[in-house]
């Protein structure tokens, strides 16, 4: 098995990915390359669901030694093990964590194959913590972060500037960043898929804004498409 | 006493007295109006030692607090006296904000500008009761605890003039803050925007996704100086509870905002927070 750990999603990941562990990180457009099993893969990708699921299938063809890290913030992790013939190599997280380049992580995964993972996750990103949460779209950080994007576009449509609203988020709340500012960081269509998610599975609040809409509809993202 | 810096503060609570302590900070004069001696005697106390700490801390400019205990008068009325603002900021309720400001009303002439500090109570609901100048009535929303937070919300009502957002703005930044002009809409922006951080954390714990400390773990992790449910245990369970209540009201009743009954079971048990020494966490 090669050293390195293969990343498919965002560039930027690949950057923020190297900090945390000792193995080389290569990050893999749409077309991984095969022949070369890596240590792990991370499928950071949000959706098309059809588009992750082909190609978390044919990830698990290609190596089928290596553990795959899998976004389960737009389908359920549970969703994604049917997908495979090999389920116990999967493990579920939300790439958003990992993209705002925090402290811990939060990861889905079988209880069975848990005590597995866990060793394997701390030695591959040491420095890393990992919080086992339940298998629920969005958890932990998303479910908040894309509804507070939501929130934000209203005030958008009524006139404010995206300069403005990050201000007052920053200085009445202290985030880290304002809601716009998560949004540039995770793609505008790409909270659009969470919220997409999580409106199909968890109820009508988490309707995308209409602006989210329009952009979603302008870059042709969509969890069906 | 001269219209030019006299700010009239009614109300000495703690933000109150906190915008009192900004206004004495920067030159101004303030008249501070509680109609309970007790509470204006403990008012006088906090602010002097805010200034002083303030001041040892190099947060405010030494020649702005010059003279400062001078420049403060207090009283359980705001009669004979001819500010340019009047900042309201009594208890959060608009049964008891209404009849004041139909008073302050009456009794100010139009150049004098009517501000209430409320955190999520509709401006024009509050500007429907000063029938007679509701153009020079508008909202001044700082943030707890003021003397520190950088932000006011500037809040025009759908009968506010332009001209009271441009004075506002001039009047926060005088008191070194930064204001920003939101829309008069349930929770104006901060408190709106805020909701999910509380209600979908509070969801997420009731659902079993995690746990109340490890989802403060992750927020704290991603940069967030207090997870969600320290920052509830911080700015007390039942004032958050009753923002999430107004803003659910205000809002008709959309599902988005709709308190949570992990809260009101926490008040029930008068677990408030750090306040009351146990809120979801335990205090010593």
């Amino acid at each position: 098995m090669n050293d390195m750990i293969a990343v498919l999603g965002p560039d930027s990941l690949g950057a923020i990915i190297q900090q945390h562990t000792s193995h080389a990180v290569q990050l893999w457009d749409r077309d991984p390359h095969p022949g070369r099993e890596p240590q792990m893969i991370i499928d950071a990708t949000l959706g098309p669901v059809s588009v992750k699921r082909d190609r978390l299938r044919w990830l698990a063809d290609q190596y089928p030694q290596t553990p795959l890290l899998t976004a389960s913030s737009t389908v359920l992790f549970a969703a994604q093990q049917r997908w495979l013939p090999v389920p116990e190599r999967l493990i579920g997280f939300d790439p958003w964590l990992m993209q705002a380049n925090a402290r811990v992580l939060t990861v889905t995964d079988r209880e069975d194959t848990r005590p597995l993972h866990q060793e394997l996750l701390a030695h591959l990103f040491p420095d890393w913590q990992w919080q086992w949460v339940a298998d629920q779209v969005g958890a932990v950080f998303a479910r908040v972060i894309a509804p507070l994007v939501n929130e934000s576009m209203e005030y958008l449509s009524m006139g404010l500037t995206d300069a403005e609203i990050n201000r007052a988020v920053k200085l009445g709340l202290h985030h880290p960043k304002g809601p716009l500012e998560w949004a540039h960081l995770f793609g505008l269509s790409q909270v659009g898929l969470v919220l997409q998610a999580m409106h199909r599975s968890l109820g009508e609040r988490f309707l995308p804004h209409p602006l989210i809409q329009r952009q979603m509809a302008e870059e042709g993202v969509d969890l069906d498409a | 006493m001269s219209a030019d810096n006299l700010v009239i503060v009614i109300g000495s609570g703690t933000m109150g007295r906190g915008i009192a302590q900004v206004a004495l900070s920067h030159g101004f004069r303030v008249h501070l109006v509680d109609p309970s001696t007790s509470q204006r005697e403990f008012a006088h106390k906090a602010i002097s030692q805010g200034i002083g700490r303030a001041l040892e801390k190099g947060q405010v400019p030494r020649e702005g607090t010059l003279g400062w205990p001078e420049r403060l008068t207090m009283g359980p009325d705001w009669h004979d006296r001819d500010p340019a603002w009047v900042i309201e900021a009594i208890p959060e309720s608009l049964d008891l904000k209404g009849p004041l400001f139909t008073q302050l009303d009456q009794e100010f002439g139009e150049s004098v500008w009517l501000a209430s500090n409320t955190s999520s109570i509709a401006l024009t609901a509050i500007q429907g009761m000063a029938r007679r100048f509701p153009h020079r009535v508008g909202g001044l929303h700082f943030f707890n605890p003021v003397p520190r937070m950088a932000l006011v919300e500037v809040i025009a009502g759908m009968a506010t003039a332009p001209d009271f957002v441009t004075a506002a703005h001039a009047l926060v930044k005088q008191w070194g803050k930064e204001p920003v002009t939101v829309p008069d809409r349930p929770g104006f922006l901060v408190n709106r925007v805020a909701r999910p951080y509380y209600l979908e954390s509070l969801r997420m714990v009731e659902e079993g996704v995690t746990d109340f400390e490890a989802c403060d773990q992750v927020f704290e992790g991603a940069g967030f100086p207090m997870g969600p449910f320290r920052l509830m245990d911080l700015v007390g369970i039942d004032v958050n509870f009753s923002v999430s209540q107004s803003v659910f009201e205000q809002t008709f009743y959309d599902p988005r905002y709709r308190p949570h009954a992990l809260q009101q079971n926490k008040i029930w048990l008068g677990h408030l927070g750090r306040k009351s020494k146990r809120g979801f966490y335990a205090y010593e």
